[in-house]
């Protein structure tokens, strides 16, 4: 039977918006983190960066693997590929398809793209719509704590990386030098993570099983960037590879460093990105409805 | 009064779910009955705002008629029929969680969730995730969601739904104890007739988007004294109903009379009445109304032509 002696009145108030869907996104935040499993996927999604992370310190000497000797040729072999002191050091483990774009896939599967069809499943659509929270709040909650999480990987190891440079390196001018470009590709980089997140979450809000929706987005993702490297190769047009989903926004990031990209056309990108987003969006607001809810 | 409806119709695409519908439903546990699609669903939706009526207001509690839905569903705790919860979530976590989309501070929903869970029962099980939940426990943990941040009106979808005798008896009682001693206005929905006779003061019956009884339980089911099955030997023998004006005489099963008379009538004169057309009074009962019955009767239907 209950136990009404424990039960005090509690008072109304008229609250902001954001105390609403705040909330929401701080549990979106941390869903991976809440199972052993989940964070063994986050630390497998770091590992690029981490290996990025042992290469800069044995450039700069703090980690002595196997001697001087050893180390001195690591540095000399590594300096002819990976520069620290270029902004590309940085970005490449967020935005190439290896490893970037194979750890994304593998954190957006999990995180993002289940996020809303897993609310579908266990009709938590309707606690929600039966609150204070709207569609578009609710959306807007998925996405921003998915875009947190996955930004920890896209703009946050780059972060880490540059300042660990800029604290160990012998001579830390250049790469305090490097400021204003890190501040540009991490604007980039974020771009690019917000648009993909979106169209994730958009999807997720599409599909009606969380299994489907991890199908969906990762034939999506892969898919339209196959078919952009292929029409590339057939018709001998480059710029046709930003037709990928991957890619465009690797494209929109790296043009918003003022990074320099041969055979990457900017307006193609923009346009990949723009018809994901507001096509996919535009069929999840149609599946997004309050009058869904009760009955 | 806890919510006022007024002249609400309710469209969706070509089909009138609602039509011009006026009713002031009264504080207290309030029974919504009706078969599906007679507008039960509609008249929930459009209370917490999630449908436009294309006429007509509901108006919640002393809220203005107009204010955005977010608000008026602050002032609202609905527990939804179909089973429903946010995965990986603990029973605390997930009731905090809804208590913070209403608007509530972190603290005072943490406060209020574990109140809430004392309050149904659930204190030992708060911290397991609900997915392991049995049917009884998840019901509870809805219920406990609907109170967290202390609606005045509450809208019950079917709260029965899935438990055996034992959980059915003692969600009955705590929907008891949210009307009696918790003081919330209930509006129970449910095709469980015997739970609304268990618990609700008032019963409201709808039939294709209108109003077809309404009244308190006792006034509509008790009316014992005033319709009686009598047993008249010979059982052939008819009774004439002009001798009890503003009554009706019918058959009943068995070769027994259904006599119904007007509130304050003398059954007496029927003995007289019987022994005037030579037989003999062999048996007089006075029956009393089911919640089925008036059921049945609003909606012009019998039992086992439709669930309500």
């Amino acid at each position: 039977m209950s136990n009404a002696l424990r039960y005090r009145q509690s008072a109304f108030e008229v609250v902001p918006a954001w105390r609403r869907w705040w909330p929401l996104a701080v549990a979106e935040f941390r869903t991976l983190f809440r199972t052993k499993g989940g964070v063994a996927v986050y630390c497998v999604c770091l590992l690029p960066g981490v290996v990025r992370l042992v290469i800069l310190l044995v450039l700069f000497g703090v980690l002595n693997l196997g001697g001087g000797g050893i180390r001195a040729g690591a540095g000399q072999r590594a300096r002819g590929v990976l520069e620290p002191a270029s902004l590309d050091f940085y970005l490449r483990p967020a935005l190439d398809v290896m490893p970037g774009m194979v750890v994304a896939l593998l954190l957006t599967s999990l995180v993002t793209a289940r996020a809303i069809a897993r609310d579908r499943g266990t009709n938590a659509l309707e606690l929600y719509w039966t609150r204070g929270i709207t569609p578009i709040g609710y959306l807007f909650a998925k996405w921003s704590g998915c875009c947190a999480l996955f930004a920890t990987l896209t703009v946050g190891v780059p972060f880490v990386l540059w300042c660990v440079a800029c604290l160990f390196a012998e001579d830390a001018t250049p790469y305090v030098q490097l400021a204003p470009s890190i501040a540009r590709g991490l604007l980039g980089t974020l771009t690019a993570t917000a648009t993909w997140t979106a169209v994730c979450v958009f999807l997720s809000a599409v599909c009606a099983t969380p299994s489907l929706a991890m199908v969906a987005w990762s034939t999506l993702v892969v898919g339209t960037d196959a078919v952009g490297f292929v029409f590339a190769k057939l018709l001998a047009a480059p710029w046709l590879s930003s037709l990928g989903l991957w890619n465009a926004g690797a494209v929109l990031a790296r043009a918003i460093a003022g990074v320099s990209q041969r055979d990457a056309s900017l307006v193609t990108a923009v346009i990949t990105l723009g018809v994901a987003t507001i096509g996919i969006g535009a069929l999840a607001q149609r599946r997004i409805r309050l009058s869904e809810a009760v009955g | 009064m806890s919510i006022r409806i007024d002249s609400l119709t309710i469209v969706y695409g070509n089909h009138v779910a609602v039509d011009g519908l006026s009713i002031d439903i009264p504080s207290g546990t309030v029974g919504l009955l009706g078969r599906n699609g007679a507008g039960k669903s509609s008249i929930l939706r459009a209370s917490l705002g999630l449908v436009r009526p294309v006429a007509g207001y509901v108006q919640v509690l002393d809220l203005p008629p107009g204010l955005s839905g977010p608000e008026t569903r602050a002032r609202i705790g609905y527990m939804p029929e179909r089973d429903a919860h946010l995965p990986a979530m603990t029973g605390f976590e997930m009731v905090a969680m809804l208590g913070m989309l209403t608007g509530m501070r972190r603290r005072d929903a943490w406060r209020r969730s574990h109140e809430v869970l004392y309050l149904v029962g659930l204190e030992e099980q708060r911290y397991r995730v609900v997915g392991g939940y049995s049917a009884g426990m998840r019901q509870k943990v809805k219920l406990a969601a609907a109170l967290v941040h202390d609606p005045g009106v509450m809208f019950l979808d079917e709260p029965t739904n899935g438990l055996d005798p034992q959980g059915r008896a003692e969600m009955l009682e705590l929907v008891r104890e949210l009307g009696r001693d918790l003081g919330k206005s209930v509006v129970f929905s449910t095709h469980i007739l015997q739970d609304v006779e268990d618990v609700c003061d008032s019963v409201i019956v709808l039939d294709r988007g209108r109003v077809v009884a309404q009244g308190r339980l006792a006034e509509l089911t008790g009316r014992a004294g005033r319709d009686y099955e009598v047993r008249i030997d010979p059982s052939s023998l008819q009774l004439d109903p002009s001798l009890f004006p503003g009554g009706t005489v019918s058959r009943a099963e068995g070769g027994a009379h259904l006599l119904t008379l007007p509130e304050g009538s003398d059954p007496s004169r029927l003995f007289a009445a019987v022994r005037a057309a030579g037989g003999v009074v062999r048996g007089l009962v006075a029956k009393r109304r089911t919640l089925e019955d008036v059921f049945f009767h609003a909606i012009g239907g019998r039992a086992g032509a439709g669930a309500p």
